[in-house]
């Protein structure tokens, strides 16, 4: 079975300066792919060629089995949260979910009370955005991600903001989503729960691939506690040209 | 069909009813008809002026002027150079009367029913309603990428010029909107003042004033559409409200010069009709008289280069949508 993301050779460049330098990773239906790395690795900016937000400089990406750019019959299949969540903050959570649905051309037949639902926003669909709290915004970002019951989701930091509750309703989401076929990537800096979540990891350091693997593969099944996990991250981070990769880190 | 509307729907929701566009189209509305108010009363009060001087003009009038001499200016010598000079003093004034005349007749039209939407076209069409335009682009859409809000709805949707097409629509409904008002207060301001405090000069016909609402209108809603697309086509390209302003106000004015009239201001100017009235009174627009070709024709290159450069992003993708 294709996976429902690819990216081969991935290459992004600003300017002169390179961002993603050959990036590879697949994430296969029913499965959680973990992205990880420092801030300004470059998870985000793959995130935004995933969704085509982005244009890569170079390499291949497919996206359900299509190349990009996404046709908007591909697009329907793909629900991503990125970033910290900018909306309307005049409108109510459900009118900005129906804002977005609209500009999908999508009907709401239902679909924006439901995920509201979902993600524990049911009580404040009403209420404006702007009297939503940083972990309501964040629920809200979610929910527009599963509107649509996509085949592919992509999250980029999804537990930011969130309480344990927050916390731990992303992952039966994230247990939800998987069993009904779809294929998650997912970014975190919270290296236990991606280590819990994910089948398999992507690590990027400075625009590249530094390991990647399933989590036991990678030896991080077993690797149990923090102070494990964190030695093992920092070990897989590229040194900065003259200083070691966590001096660099604490720059 | 079905998609399409609801996007329009969307983007409705999201434009119409927000202070700024509220505001702006009130502003307008309210601030063209007081200065139609303002127009026709000075022009009123030239006419009016003029005539009594006029009126003056006589023999008489100079035997008044010279019996009101201060006691120790010699009046035989005043009288007889007034009288003098009485025939080329009246062709004078004579001449000024009838440019008075015809620009407070112009003005005139805006306190017929038709009259007054042209009349409100001929403000729309030009900087108040270009710059409203511009500055309602600048926030819906270059707003949309500083704000962060872009992400979301391109998740939605990458054909940006979907998008921008929907944005552009509902940016020319909301002008046409602020037409629509401004008509009503100017006619509603003629039927409750101007009419009677400042009368038409003469009875004007429904033909010319068909042809002066037909002529305005007309061309102010193309004006409106091609302003609105390149205005949300601007604001996509820069994706930053305050430099988009600026931007557009220096291409508005670049396209305003007044040194050609192939730019596309003088271009406006011809073919709403402008350049019959003062610059001040009706437009704050400078039209370029004695144009070397119609209106249309000029145009016709300034289009046809708008619409290739929107082709041309439609057909390219030439950077990032974020």
């Amino acid at each position: 079975m294709a996976p429902v993301l690819s990216c081969r050779g991935v290459v992004k460049t600003y300017g002169k300066r390179t961002v993603l330098d050959g990036v590879s990773l697949s994430v296969e239906a029913g499965q959680v792919t973990g992205l990880l790395g420092l801030n300004g690795a470059g998870k985000t900016t793959l995130m935004r060629i995933a969704t085509g937000l982005v244009a890569p400089t170079a390499g291949n990406v497919r996206v359900l089995g299509q190349a990009l750019p996404i046709r908007p019959a591909v697009l329907a299949r793909v629900g991503a949260a990125l970033d910290a969540p900018a909306f309307y903050r005049w409108m109510t959570g459900q009118g900005m979910l129906r804002v977005l649905l609209d500009t999908a051309g999508l009907p709401d037949e239902g679909r924006t009370t439901r995920v509201l639902e979902r993600v524990g926003l049911a009580d404040a669909a009403d209420r404006r955005i702007r009297t939503y709290s940083q972990g309501m915004r964040q629920r809200l970002a979610i929910a527009a991600a599963l509107m649509k019951e996509p085949d592919l989701l992509i999250l980029d930091e999804p537990t930011n903001g969130l309480d344990p509750a927050g916390v731990r309703l992303v992952r039966g989401i994230i247990a939800e989503e998987t069993a009904r076929g779809a294929g998650i990537l997912i970014s975190s800096h919270q290296l236990d729960e991606i280590a819990r979540l994910c089948d398999s990891i992507v690590m990027i350091s400075q625009g590249v691939v530094s390991a990647s693997g399933t989590v036991d593969q990678l030896g991080l099944g077993a690797a149990g506690g923090q102070q494990n996990l964190e030695d093992w991250f920092f070990a897989q981070q590229r040194p900065m040209a003259g200083t070691s990769a966590v001096e660099g880190t604490d720059r | 069909m079905k998609s399409w509307l609801r996007l329009l729907g969307s983007e409705l929701r999201r434009t119409l009813p927000r202070l700024l566009s509220v505001t702006l189209l009130l502003l307008l509305a309210v601030g063209i008809t007081l200065q139609t108010l303002n127009v026709q009363r000075v022009s009123h009060n030239n006419l009016e002026n003029v005539r009594i001087g006029l009126a003056k003009l006589t023999p008489e009038g100079c035997a008044e002027d010279a019996r009101n001499l201060p006691a120790d200016v010699p009046a035989e010598p005043f009288l007889n150079d007034c009288l003098a000079g009485l025939e080329r003093t009246r062709a004078a004034y004579t001449d000024i009367e009838a440019g008075f005349a015809a620009t407070a007749d112009h003005m005139g039209l805006a306190q017929h029913p038709l009259g007054a939407v042209g009349w409100a076209f001929g403000w729309l069409a030009t900087a108040p309603g270009l710059l409203a335009v511009l500055l309602l682009a600048a926030f819906f859409t270059a707003g949309e990428w500083s704000r962060g809000t872009a992400v979301p709805l391109l998740l939605q949707e990458q054909r940006l010029w979907r998008l921008l097409t929907a944005k552009a629509a509902v940016l020319w409904l909301w002008s046409l909107l602020a037409a629509a008002a401004t008509s009503l207060g100017v006619w509603l301001l003629a039927v409750s003042h101007t009419r009677g405090a400042f009368p038409m000069y003469r009875p004007v016909t429904s033909d010319e004033v068909l042809s002066f609402a037909v002529q305005r209108g007309g061309t102010g809603v193309l004006v409106l559409a091609v302003a609105c697309a390149a205005a949300v086509a601007l604001a996509a390209v820069v994706r930053m409200p305050l430099r988009t302003v600026l931007v557009g106000v220096l291409v508005l004015a670049v396209a305003t010069w007044p040194g050609t009239p192939w730019l596309p201001g003088p271009v406006v100017a011809d073919g709403l009709g402008l350049s019959s009235g003062l610059n001040v009174y009706d437009h704050l627009w400078t039209a370029v008289k004695d144009s070397a070709a119609p209106a249309v024709v000029r145009a016709l290159p300034w289009i046809a280069l708008l619409s290739l450069g929107l082709w041309q992003a439609w057909r390219t993708r030439p950077r990032d949508l974020v």
